[in-house]
C-alpha cells in the first residue's frame, strides 16, 4: 500500500517536530518535506509534489492563504489542510476560495490529525467542529451568503450532495448510489455550477446554510468512519 | 489779631474779599453792568411817573418799561437762559411798586403789565435760543476733541503695533503700512507704499482678502506673503473694511504664523511617530505571544488530547483530572489568542479592512448579546496598510466606547468603498454625551479615546465627525482618501 506523502509548513520548529513524531506513528503517512515559511513551502512543494500539504496560516513572507492559492499551479495534485492556532472564522471564506480542503485547529489530538490527512487525501473536506458551528451561524446571518440557486437541484443531485457532506469520497458515493464514479463527478460539476461554487466544501456549506441537511450530518474532524 | 482785624483792613479790600466769595457769575463785570442798567431803567420809570401822569414827558411816558429789553437781551446773550429769565424777573419786581402806586386805572395797569410780559417773553425766548446754540457748539467742540484723541491713539497703535498693518485702497494700491509691516516684508515703508496688493499677497491672496471682508462674519484667513527676498511667509490676516472720506479702504492686520505652523507640523509628525511606535510595539508583542506562549499552550493542549485519546489503561480519576487540565489549558489558550488578536488582528494584515471589521462586529455581537449590524457598500478592496490600520483602530475604539459607556441596544457599523475614498460610520442608540463644539476640547474633558480617533483620522488626511447629544445616541464617521 502506498504511503500518503505529506509536506509540513509551519514557522515553529518545535511544532513541526511534534507533528512529524505524531504522524510517524501511522505507517500509511510519510512526512516528505518541511518548510519554515510560505515561500519555502511553495519551493519544497514544487520539488516533492506532496499528496497533502499541512499549512499554517500565520507564516513569515507568505501567509497560508497565499500558499494554498499558489499551490494549485505549483503542485496541482496537492490538497491543502490548514492547521492553525487561531479559530478566526474570518479566514474560512478566503481559504475556501483559495482551495483549501480542510481547516483544523492545532490542538486536535494526534489520531484526529492523521484521520484528517487521510480524509483530505481521499478527496473529502474536513472542518474543525468549532469552526463548522461558527461558519453556519455566520452563513445564516449573512443576507447574501446563500441565495436560492437559479436552477433547483434535482433529487439525485441533492442526494449526492448529502452523501458528500457526510464525508464520503466520490468512490464511496458511487458505491452507495450504484452509479459510476464518472457519473458522480458529472453530477458534482452540475451541483457546483448551479450553486455558483468552486469546491466541495463550499457546496456543502451552501447546503447547510439553506438547511438542506443538518450540521450534525457533515463529516467533522475526529469522527470515525 | 482778633478784634482789631475789622479796623486794620481797609474797606475796599473787605469788599473785594466779599466779591471773591460770590459765585463766579457775580464776579463778571457785565453782571454788575446789567444790574446797573436794570436799576437805571427802573429809576427812570419812577422819575417820569412819580406823582402820577406828568404832561412834560409826553409820549415818552410809555417808553421806560420797554427799555428793560436792553439789559434783558444783554443778559440773555452773556448769561444764557439763566441771565435772560432772572433779569426779566428782577425788572418785573422793581417795577411792581410803580405800577401799584401810579397805574390805578384798569387801562394803564393792563398796559404796564403787557409791556412787562413782552419783556419777560422776549428775554425767555432769546435766552433759550442762546442757551441751545451754546450747548450745541460745546458738544461739537467736545466731539471734535475726542476724534482728535482717537485719531492720535490709532496712529500710535498703528505705529507701535507688533502685528503688521497694511491699508489698501479699493483698487489694491497700498496706502499705508506700519513699522511691523516693514520688518515682516523686508521692504522700507517708502518701498512698501509704492507696491500693489497682488505683488505683496499674490493675486489669489488679494482676492481672498476682498472675499473675507464681504463675508458676514470676517474670520482670519491664511495668506502667503512675498518678502523682498522673494521668499514666502505664512501669515494669518484679519481684514476689515474701513470707510473713509476717500472711499472704502481695506485694512489687513497680518501675523506671522510660520513658526506656529512649523511647531504644529512638528507636533503632528511627533504624534504620528508615537502612534507608529505604539503600533509597532503592539505588533511585536502580539507576534511574541503567538510565537512563544500560544505555541506552547497549543502543544500542551494537543499532548493532553492525544494522551486522553490513546491510553485506555488510565484509571478513571486520572482521566477525569487530565480532562479538567485540558479544559483549563484550552481556556488559557483562548485568552491568549484573544489578547494577541486585540493587540494586532492578523486578519487585518492577511485579509484586509473589510474582513477584519466583519470579524470585529461578530465578536462584539457575541459579547453584547445583540447583533451589531454591518453594512458594506461598494467593492471591498485592500487599502494602503496605514489606512487599513487607522480606519480599523477608529472603528475598534468607537465599538469599545459603545461596549463600555453607551448602554446601547442597537449598533450599526457602515463601511463604504468609493472611487479614491473609503469611509466608516459607527452609530448607536445609547445614552450619548454632550459633544463639544471643538474636538480639541475633548482633551480637557478626558475623552482621550475620541482625541486619538481624531488624530488617526487627521493622519490619514480625513476628518472625524462626532454627532451626539445626551439621550440621542452617538454617531461617529470618518472618510479618508484611499
Amino acid at each position: 500500500m502506498s504511503q500518503i506523502r505529506v509536506l509540513l509548513a509551519d514557522d515553529h520548529a518545535i511544532f513541526r517536530e511534534g507533528t512529524r513524531r505524531i504522524l510517524g506513528e501511522y505507517p500509511d503517512i510519510a512526512v516528505v518535506g518541511e518548510a519554515a515559511d510560505g515561500e519555502e513551502a511553495l519551493r519544497v512543494a514544487g520539488q516533492v509534489q506532496p499528496d497533502v500539504a499541512i499549512v499554517d496560516i500565520a507564516m513569515p513572507r507568505l501567509n497560508g492563504i497565499e500558499v494554498t492559492r499558489r499551490l494549485a499551479a505549483i503542485s496541482p495534485s496537492t490538497r491543502s489542510l490548514i492547521l492553525t492556532a487561531y479559530d478566526d472564522d474570518a479566514y474560512i471564506f478566503a481559504l475556501l476560495e483559495a482551495g483549501a480542503a480542510g481547516y483544523l485547529l492545532k490542538t486536535v489530538p494526534g489520531r484526529e490529525l492523521a484521520e484528517a490527512v487521510r480524509a483530505v487525501h481521499d478527496g473529502q473536506t474536513v472542518l474543525h467542529p468549532a469552526i463548522t458551528q461558527k461558519l453556519v451561524e455566520r452563513l445564516k446571518a449573512s443576507p447574501h451568503a446563500a441565495k436560492e440557486p437559479q436552477e433547483p437541484l434535482t433529487a439525485r443531485e441533492l442526494e449526492i450532495l448529502k452523501l458528500v457532506s457526510s464525508g464520503l469520497s466520490n468512490k464511496e458515493v458511487a458505491a452507495k448510489t450504484g452509479l459510476s464514479v464518472r457519473t458522480v463527478e458529472v453530477h458534482l460539476t452540475h451541483i457546483f455550477n448551479k450553486l455558483g461554487v468552486a469546491s466541495r466544501m463550499e457546496a456543502v456549506l451552501h447546503g447547510l446554510s439553506r438547511g438542506w441537511f443538518p450540521v450534525e450530518g457533515i463529516r467533522q474532524a475526529g469522527e470515525r468512519t | 489779631m482778633g478784634s482789631v482785624a475789622g479796623i486794620s483792613v481797609p474797606p475796599f479790600r473787605a469788599l473785594l474779599h466779599a466779591l471773591s466769595r460770590l459765585p463766579a457769575r457775580a464776579r463778571d463785570r457785565r453782571f454788575w453792568f446789567i444790574q446797573a442798567m436794570v436799576l437805571g431803567v427802573a429809576a427812570l420809570h419812577t422819575y417820569t411817573e412819580a406823582g402820577g401822569y406828568q404832561e412834560p414827558f409826553g409820549s415818552f411816558h410809555h417808553i421806560p418799561v420797554t427799555l428793560f429789553l436792553i439789559p434783558v437781551a444783554y443778559a440773555s446773550l452773556h448769561f444764557r437762559l439763566e441771565g435772560g429769565i432772572l433779569t426779566g424777573l428782577s425788572a418785573t419786581i422793581l417795577t411792581t411798586p410803580n405800577i401799584l402806586l401810579w397805574h390805578t386805572t384798569a387801562f394803564s395797569f393792563e398796559g404796564e403789565l403787557t409791556q412787562l410780559a413782552v419783556v419777560v417773553a422776549v428775554g425767555s425766548l432769546l435766552s433759550w435760543r442762546v442757551e441751545r446754540e451754546v450747548r450745541q457748539r460745546f458738544k461739537a467742540e467736545e466731539a471734535s476733541a475726542r476724534l482728535q484723541v482717537s485719531e492720535e491713539k490709532y496712529q500710535n497703535l498703528f505705529e507701535a503695533a507688533g502685528d503688521a498693518i497694511l491699508v489698501f485702497g479699493a483698487a489694491g494700491e497700498l496706502l499705508a503700512a506700519n513699522a511691523a509691516a516693514g520688518r515682516l516684508t523686508g521692504y522700507t515703508l517708502k518701498g512698501l507704499t509704492a507696491m500693489r496688493a497682488d505683488a505683496l499677497l499674490q493675486a489669489s491672496g488679494w482676492e481672498a482678502v476682498q472675499r473675507s471682508v464681504t463675508a458676514d462674519l470676517p474670520k482670519p484667513i491664511h495668506l502667503s506673503l512675498v518678502t523682498n527676498r522673494g521668499s514666502q511667509v505664512a501669515v494669518e490676516a484679519t481684514c476689515a473694511l474701513v470707510h473713509s472720506q476717500e472711499g472704502p479702504l481695506l485694512q489687513a492686520v497680518l501675523r506671522d504664523v510660520t513658526e506656529q505652523q512649523r511647531q504644529q507640523q512638528n507636533l503632528q509628525s511627533y504624534a504620528s511617530l508615537v502612534m507608529r511606535a505604539q503600533e509597532e510595539e503592539q505588533r511585536r508583542i502580539a507576534r511574541e505571544l503567538h510565537d512563544v506562549p500560544v505555541q506552547s499552550m497549543v502543544l500542551i493542549c494537543r499532548d493532553l488530547a492525544t494522551l486522553l485519546q490513546s491510553s485506555d489503561s488510565l484509571p478513571d480519576p486520572v482521566r477525569r483530572g487530565l480532562a479538567g487540565v485540558r479544559e483549563r489549558a484550552e481556556e488559557t489558550l483562548g485568552l491568549l489568542r484573544r489578547f494577541s488578536r486585540e493587540l494586532r488582528p492578523s486578519v487585518l494584515d492577511d485579509l484586509g479592512f473589510g474582513p477584519a471589521i466583519q470579524a470585529l462586529t461578530e465578536e462584539l455581537s457575541r459579547r453584547l448579546g445583540f447583533r451589531v449590524h454591518l453594512e458594506m457598500s461598494g467593492t471591498s478592496r485592500r487599502l494602503a496598510p496605514d489606512t487599513e490600520l487607522g480606519l480599523f483602530r477608529i472603528v475598534q475604539e468607537a465599538l469599545r466606547n459603545v461596549e463600555k459607556h453607551a448602554g446601547a441596544t442597537q449598533t450599526k457599523v457602515a463601511v463604504y468603498f468609493k472611487e479614491g475614498r473609503a469611509g466608516v460610520a459607527v452609530a448607536d442608540n445609547g445614552q450619548g454625551f454632550r459633544a463639544p463644539a471643538r474636538l480639541g476640547d475633548l482633551t480637557a474633558e478626558g475623552k482621550l479615546g475620541l482625541v486619538g480617533m481624531e488624530e488617526r483620522a487627521r493622519l490619514l488626511s480625513g476628518r472625524l465627525e462626532v454627532q451626539s447629544a445626551p439621550g440621542k445616541g452617538t454617531q461617529i464617521s470618518v472618510e479618508v482618501p484611499a
